[in-house]
């Protein structure tokens, strides 16, 4: 009898280990995800290819959204660094230059909104008109009017949204984006963040995007040259 | 190395067994709970801060028709007052009174639009929510109770209201 409680013992820790040799694959498939791509969660200096992609990742909290049955709303916010590499779209970026744009943003805080249709295609704009002169209305409110329902909640100081841009996409992509820009205390750079959208089109009221400070802490730094 | 005899075998295929049929009878079995509607309602966030501002709103348009109220009571004793009726006096409060009751209709269909308008943002977000938290946590069903009898008995262990109230808070919160 012991015997068969040893061997039953036995098979049930084999059971166990071949579970935790399972789990230890998975992990390291993500590490070696994590190498192809270049982006590690634990980087602190990242090459401007990887940087940008470390912001971009969803698990890492600077890309935000709220998803509806219908409709996506989704915020990335931008560290100044980010938005360098984007408008150089470089794989090497001299030190020089970087300081440089860092320096001219330096005084605002930047994030882009995304509206998105869950499904199907076309303009956002026109998804689910009840009259022609709604769209007129829609374009109108999309370029200036939503300036005003968009504010960033920063530790008790709500900010208005002090600098905004519709980038208009027509029919090729059935979404919207929005650059917005806030003011910036220094001192609460890396201070978790709210933003607020109150949302008068698709009816979903007031939309809340938070960006925990942790997240915003561990932005690793850029390698420049 | 131990020899593996006839009863460790049977042992063996019995333990296969019944882990095979408690992994069936787990699957096979729909996960669900239920929310009392109006606790989740009146728990939710998004409804009291609406509430909130739905109720800045309302106050402002109560104190202006407050205060057309008293400038026309004043107006009216002054009327009365009067031992020779003055037609201009007569002419105002007639002209605020209309006013007055414009304005009255007015903010009274604004008020139950603005109303109806956050009744089904409010909605809009907690039903989404209360999907999410019901794929996150591997729900095949979670009922609403709002006591009309669609849902005559149900255990309380399934009564999962207070952690979907904390849920599709930190939803709309934009924490989750």
């Amino acid at each position: 009898m012991k015997k068969q409680v040893l061997f039953l013992y036995s098979l049930l820790s084999l059971i166990v280990s071949c579970n935790d040799n399972s789990r230890g694959n998975s992990a390291t498939q993500t590490t070696d995800v994590e190498a192809l791509s270049g982006v590690s969660k634990n980087a602190d200096i990242l090459e401007p290819k990887a940087y940008v992609a470390w912001v971009q990742t969803l698990e890492n909290g600077l890309k935000r959204d709220k998803a509806f049955e219908d409709i996506t709303f989704s915020v990335q916010y931008k560290p100044l660094e980010y938005i360098v590499c984007m408008e150089e779209r470089k794989i090497r970026i001299e030190d020089s230059i970087i300081k440089r744009k860092v320096n001219e943003l330096s005084d605002m805080q930047y994030f882009d909104l995304k509206i998105s249709l869950n499904e199907g295609s076309g303009e956002l704009l026109k998804y689910k008109l009840s009259s022609p002169q709604q769209y007129s209305e829609r374009v109108n409110y999309f370029a200036f009017g939503l300036q005003k329902d968009i504010v960033l909640v920063e530790s008790n100081d709500t900010l208005p949204c002090a600098l905004y841009h519709f980038e208009r996409a027509y029919d090729a992509i059935p979404s919207s984006t929005f650059l917005l820009g806030f003011s910036l205390d220094k001192n609460k750079q890396s201070e978790s963040k709210t933003i607020i959208i109150y949302d008068r089109t698709f009816n979903k009221g007031m939309i809340k995007i938070a960006f925990d400070k942790h997240n915003l802490q561990k932005i690793p730094k850029l390698k420049t040259i | 190395m131990f020899k593996i005899n006839k009863a460790s075998i049977v042992l063996l295929i019995l333990l296969i067994l019944a882990i095979v049929y408690i992994g069936i009878q787990a699957q096979s079995q729909p996960k669900t709970g239920f929310v009392i509607i109006t606790e989740l309602y009146n728990g939710f966030e998004m409804k009291k801060e609406m509430e909130q501002k739905y109720l800045g709103v309302k106050n402002a348009r109560d104190k202006i028709l407050d205060s057309l109220t008293l400038e026309l009571k004043d107006i009216s004793q002054k009327i009365e007052t009067e031992q020779e009726k003055n037609p201009n006096t007569i002419k105002e409060f007639t002209t605020k009174r209309t006013d007055y009751l414009q304005r009255k209709q007015a903010y009274e269909a604004d008020n139950t639009a603005l109303s109806q308008k956050y009744d089904q943002e409010i909605l809009t977000q907690m039903n989404q929510y209360v999907k999410d938290y019901g794929a996150a946590n591997g729900y095949t069903y979670v009922f609403g109770n709002d006591g009309n009898g669609s849902l005559m008995y149900a255990k309380d262990a399934n009564n999962i209201t207070k952690q979907v109230i904390e849920y599709i808070n930190s939803k709309y919160k934009g924490i989750k």
